[in-house]
């Protein structure tokens, strides 16, 4: 009854009202694995630390800046100042990177 | 508390989008998808909920993307969507200090074609987050 009040909210777009009813019936149902699973969808995330692979985006937004006409509608990999991928999308982008890259590329698409 | 403990990680953030000519300027943040070997830059969103895929990024890791068919509606700048929404986790990259991994609520509707965005419910709710806006710089810590 209460899961299907919390998915009525959320298919009526109330956000807010969803993710507190669903606290709410968590903390009164703990074992209910329904109402455990949305609450956890709507309210719980946890974080953990990694180790830092960002990389300034400071050369790859001056890359980016005057793009090429070429590149219009295009997706772009950017690492630093190196263009490291083109294609027409981004599926296709991320299957034709090269291999074996030390840092994560910027995928943008070049729209306008 | 002092800043060591308010923050673990810093970035560069864009102040417009790096792919399309916008009017307005707007955060744009970088991040990465777990399971996905790629960054892009998603819209700082204080006012909005959840974490919206673009609808390419979606395509590529629609796959991926894991959890509840829970069906939602959401207010967004290009009206009123229905989607479905997903748990997945999302990594701020640092260049100072630590990345941080989240467990975000994502929401993936056929109907956005805007870029994607970091909201505030379900994602930016979940961690520490300062701007410098003089050294386009994002801040964040974990709250956990």
């Amino acid at each position: 009854m209460l899961l299907d009040e919390i998915r009525e909210l959320l298919r009526d777009g109330d956000i807010y009202d969803a993710r507190r009813l669903a606290a709410e019936a968590a903390r009164k149902h703990p074992d209910h694995p329904g109402l455990r699973r949305i609450h956890e969808l709507l309210n719980v995330g946890r974080s953990r630390r990694r180790p830092a692979t960002g990389r300034s985006l400071r050369e790859e937004l001056e890359q980016l800046r005057d793009p090429p006409d070429e590149l219009r509608g295009k997706w772009v990999a950017v690492l630093g100042h190196e263009i490291v991928g083109i294609a027409d999308s981004l599926k296709e982008l991320v299957a034709r990177l090269p291999p074996h890259l030390e840092q994560t590329p910027l995928a943008v698409q070049i729209v306008s | 508390m002092t800043g060591e403990d308010f923050l673990t990680g810093a970035c560069d953030y864009s102040d417009f989008h790096p792919g399309r000519k916008e009017p307005l300027a707007r955060i744009y943040v970088p991040f990465r998808l777990q399971g996905v070997a790629i960054r892009w830059v998603g819209l700082l969103d204080t006012g909005g909920h959840f974490c919206i895929l673009s609808p390419e990024v979606v395509e590529m890791v629609g796959d991926v993307l894991s959890g509840s068919d829970q069906e939602a509606s959401l207010l967004t700048s290009q009206g009123r969507l229905v989607g479905g929404l997903y748990r997945h986790g999302i990594e701020l990259l640092a260049t100072d200090g630590e990345n941080l991994e989240l467990e975000a609520t994502v929401f993936v509707s056929p109907g956005w074609s805007g870029p994607s965005i970091l909201g505030y419910t379900g994602v930016l709710d979940r961690v520490r987050f300062a701007v410098d806006p003089r050294a386009n710089r994002f801040y964040f810590g974990s709250l956990d």
